[in-house]
């Protein structure tokens, strides 16, 4: 294979210049001329009804130029994706009632912050306390309080998928496990907190965000205003951190508008990190019951499941979240039957939403914690077990995912490897030392089922210019995962120029093509794709004058190092620049502009039928652990962790490890300590000294090895990093515990508390 | 509320900025001086974005009153490059790839440029200890560790 001039090679960012200058502009460093500051009235109590809303004295305060109540709006319901509107439950302003602590009922704007927090306490709201329901498994009982009209049990979504026989698979099998695991909800923390500004002028809203998807934010906030989606444009600053809960249009995006339309004014809201904790996403807790056949040899042969997930008050893009709950049970290890169900529910908290690894850290800690128990119980090798059940490339599941390349086993192998598994594993129980491995598959390059053929591809375009720059516009974020150089990597290998002379523009629905946003790891390979074809579209142009110019075909030019040349004859040459202007000249001035997509098509029943292709490739993932407990106060340290991930082909290696490495930080807090912890619907830990997040002193040795299977369908081979990674973590630390000092614990996050419990126990067990 | 008229010096500039008593020097920068590169992260002291250094110390901005900067010397993240002439942990931020979204880099960067400022030879366990307060929630901290510490064997 010929020699990438840049793809594979470990690039600074092109955004890392200004990020580490101070001189990115995020959504609340920006200001407009005559700006406003916003902000929100919500909502004391988890369930009520509102009976009177008066916004007079408010009004009254001198420096307060608009407030807002559900009344000031359409009243036109939103949510997150287009082909399930029949389901969409949720108002910018609530109307009728409030069904969290944090839930939406006025809004003001002000000349500053302090009037306007002054004008949120002059806001009487007077409720009518409603019964109200935190447990999802009382939430679905008869008799429970009714959250949202017309929706039975309090049932949001509920999905199953089955394939196979299962009867016959769990007779067939030698041995059936069944095992329930829970987690907690989760937050995503970005250290930007969601913020927005808005400017309404003469019917046409601007909007900038610190959203990781415009466009859908676009889609929901045009339905939801009642104007065209031209009408409505919504760009995306520089972006500090999603993680999958930016992805969702917001209350405070509407109210932002709303205010700016009433004012007159630009307004900015930016919500504080309590509001940020209280008000935004969580990881949905999922309670899985996981039943699991085996062949004597440790073959899975049935794998059934029961997952519940507390959805919170409403959907949004948690709409998909049962779906992915089944789906990551189909990955990464092969299971011919399987008999899947996934119900959310609704309750009186704060929303589950999409964050990293949607879907997948809550079963994978299940599934591949049960790999471990059938290990131990079968007597068969950890490493072992899961290699011989390891999905490879080719391998169809049985619910439809085809398998284009899998480098899984050698994920597998590489992780055991770097942790010293063979020669370690087992053998430090004295020092109360263990070793656990975790395994995931992740889906990439997909969108979403439904609605309009961009809802499941991706644009790019990619202009020309004669000093020898090239202009790429793409609707995609980055959000801090790299994706502006990743694509800027992709262009600039495909156009034959430095990194330096690609320029981008991102994340602007006027100016760029529809993209998704940053969700399911789709970006390097579905834009990725997109930017592919679109310089290459944009490169055929200038080929073709270039080639008239040598009197040669096409095919027998190639560009590379600024230049285009007759392969063979590097004498017979046109500089890069030259052969763009060559090209304007030859057409009258038409500039050069290449055009591009990427789409993969899903069935649009696919989130309740389960069944279909969801994605066109799948990563794998492997963690392994070294953890040690101290059995006298039941804390962890994880010591070193081994990670080993198939990217398909890394684009940028240093990019992906950073990736990791932060999924390791994300999964580990997963697994030992974060958790939202609620009292009647009330967070009781909204802040980041409550709320623990992994620390520089926390963080273990951690080693990546990047596998690259490099799949037909990428660009370049590229496949995807970042969400899935998080998975294998937990479960690797989890089994790692069990290995050290024999107890397991099925519940996240692994407190001191839960382990020396759980020590207890067995001793008393003896 | 009394307005105050408070003096101080940022970035080598001699500042006066007009502030409410219970303004902060986050506030004093941000909105008073509109220089944003040290960001709001939370407002108390818990996540380390609005970290900047005053007299020599890092400090979390939002936790002092701009009324408390009388006097002070205060240098925040634009105050580190000298035109397009990267101070050297910004270039070792970059790369090591120690940035992700960047918004805990300016105040990860203050903190450590206050720790090499202090301690020209820190241990790993002290250049820990000096980024313990601030939050990245990307990456996985060793890059950011490993850009400091190859500052550090520059001797820089």
């Amino acid at each position: 294979m010929e020699e990438n001039s840049i793809i594979g090679k470990a690039v600074p960012r092109v955004d890392a210049v200004e990020k580490a200058t101070g001189k990115a502009i995020y959504t609340d460093d920006f200001k407009l001329a005559g700006m406003l500051i916003g902000k929100i009235k919500r909502s004391p109590h988890p369930h009520a009804r509102i009976l009177r809303i008066d916004t007079s004295r408010a009004e009254k305060l001198p420096g307060v130029k608009a407030v807002v109540t559900g009344k000031d709006t359409t009243g036109r319901k939103f949510g997150t994706i287009k082909a399930y509107k029949a389901i969409w439950d949720e108002l910018p302003l609530c109307m009728d009632k409030v069904r969290y602590i944090g839930d939406e009922v006025a809004a003001v704007a002000a000349v500053d912050e302090d009037t306007a927090l002054e004008a949120l306490d002059l806001i009487d709201v007077e409720y009518e306390e409603l019964p109200a329901v935190f447990d999802p498994l009382e939430a679905m009982k008869p008799g429970a309080p009714v959250i949202h009209e017309g929706f039975q049990n309090n049932i949001s979504m509920q999905v199953f998928l089955e394939a196979g026989d299962i009867e016959q698979g769990f007779k067939d099998s030698y041995r059936v496990f069944e095992d329930r695991f829970e987690n907690v909800a989760v937050a995503h923390s970005p250290m930007e907190p969601h913020t927005s500004v808005a400017s309404y002028v003469n019917g046409k809203v601007t909007l900038w965000s610190s959203t990781q998807s415009p466009f859908v934010v676009r889609m929901a906030l045009a339905h939801q205003l009642d104007l065209p989606e031209a009408q409505v444009r919504v760009l995306k600053m520089t972006v500090g951190g999603g993680f999958g809960g930016k992805t969702d249009l917001y209350a405070l995006d509407v109210c932002c508008v709303l205010l700016s339309q009433k004012a007159g004014r630009p307004v900015k809201i930016a919500l504080t990190r309590q509001e940020e904790f209280e008000t935004t996403r969580t990881r949905h807790s999922i309670i899985v019951e996981l039943k699991t056949g085996v062949t004597k040899d440790g073959i899975i042969l049935a794998k059934q499941a029961r997952n519940i997930l507390d959805g919170g008050a409403y959907t949004g893009v948690g709409l998909v979240a049962p779906y992915l709950s089944n789906l990551f049970l189909t990955l990464p290890y092969k299971a011919p039957n399987i008999k899947l169900e996934a119900t959310r529910v609704y309750t009186n908290k704060v929303r589950g939403g999409a964050m990293r690894g949607y879907g997948s850290p809550q079963v994978i800690f299940a599934a591949d914690s049960q790999m471990d128990i059938i290990a131990h119980e079968l007597g068969i090798d950890p490493v072992e077990l899961r290699s011989r059940n390891a999905i490879t490339t080719g391998y169809q599941t049985s619910n439809g995912l085809r398998i284009t390349s899998s480098a899984f086993p050698e994920t597998i192998e590489k992780s055991a490897k770097g942790i010293a598994w063979a020669e370690k594993h087992g053998k430090m129980k004295k020092e109360n030392k263990g070793m656990g491995m975790g395994c995931s598959g992740y889906i990439v390059g997909t969108g979403v089922a439904g609605g309009t053929p961009s809802n499941y591809s991706a644009g790019a375009i990619i202009k020309l210019h004669t000093d020898g720059f090239a202009t790429l516009f793409t609707g995609a974020v980055d959000i801090g995962q790299g994706s502006d150089t990743v694509l800027s990597m992709i262009a600039a290998e495909e156009l034959g120029i430095p990194l330096s002379k690609v320029k981008v523009v991102a994340g602007d629905t006027e100016l760029t093509p529809f993209d998704l946003g940053q969700i399911s790891s789709r970006t390097t390979f579905q834009t990725g794709n997109a930017v592919k074809r679109a310089a290459a579209e944009a490169k055929a142009k200038l080929l073709k004058v270039v080639a008239k110019n040598f009197e040669i075909s096409p095919e027998d030019l190639e560009a590379k190092d600024e230049r285009i040349y007759v392969k063979g004859s590097p004498d017979k040459v046109m500089a890069f620049k030259d052969a763009v202007f060559a090209c304007q000249a030859a057409n009258k001035g038409l500039e050069v502009v290449g055009n591009g997509a990427f789409a993969h098509e899903l069935e649009q029943t696919i989130y309740t039928t389960g069944r279909g292709n969801y994605s066109p490739a799948y990563t794998f993932s492997t963690a392994a652990a070294e953890v040690k407990v101290d059995k006298e106060t039941g804390e962890v340290e994880v010591l070193k962790i081994h990670y080993a991930h198939d990217i398909g082909k890394a684009i940028n290696p240093i990019n992906v490890k950073g990736q990791v490495e932060g999924s390791v930080q994300m999964g580990m807090g997963y697994a030992l300590f974060e958790s939202l912890l609620f009292d009647k619907g009330r967070l009781l830990n909204p802040t980041l000294s409550d709320y623990k997040l992994a620390l520089t002193k926390d963080m273990p040795e951690i080693g990546v090895t990047l596998v690259e299977s490099d799949d037909p369908g990428a660009p370049f081979g590229a496949k995807g990093c970042g969400e899935g990674t998080v998975a294998p973590v937990a479960p690797s630390i989890a089994n790692a515990i069990f290995d050290a000092v024999g107890v397991r614990i099925k519940s996240l996050p692994i407190t001191p508390e839960k382990i020396l419990n759980a020590l207890k126990e067995k001793e008393k067990a003896g | 509320m009394i307005k105050k008229i408070v003096k101080l010096k940022v970035n080598g500039d001699l500042c006066e900025v007009m502030v409410n008593p219970n303004m902060t020097l986050l506030e004093l920068l941000r909105e008073g001086l509109g220089i944003t590169g040290t960001k709001r992260g939370c407002d108390s002291g818990e996540c380390g974005t609005c970290t900047v250094i005053m007299n020599g110390n890092a400090v979390s901005s939002c936790l002092v009153l701009a009324v408390e900067a009388e006097g002070k010397e205060v240098i925040t993240i634009e105050g580190l490059a000298k035109g397009d002439e990267l101070h050297p942990i910004q270039k070792a931020f970059i790369d090591n790839a120690s940035v992700q979204c960047g918004f805990c880099s300016p105040g990860m960067i203050l903190s450590a440029k206050a720790l090499l400022d202090n301690n020209a030879k820190p241990t790993e366990t002290e250049i820990k200890e000096a980024i313990a307060g601030n939050i990245c929630r990307c990456g996985g901290y060793t890059r950011i560790v490993e850009a400091i510490a190859t500052v550090r064997d520059q001797g820089k």
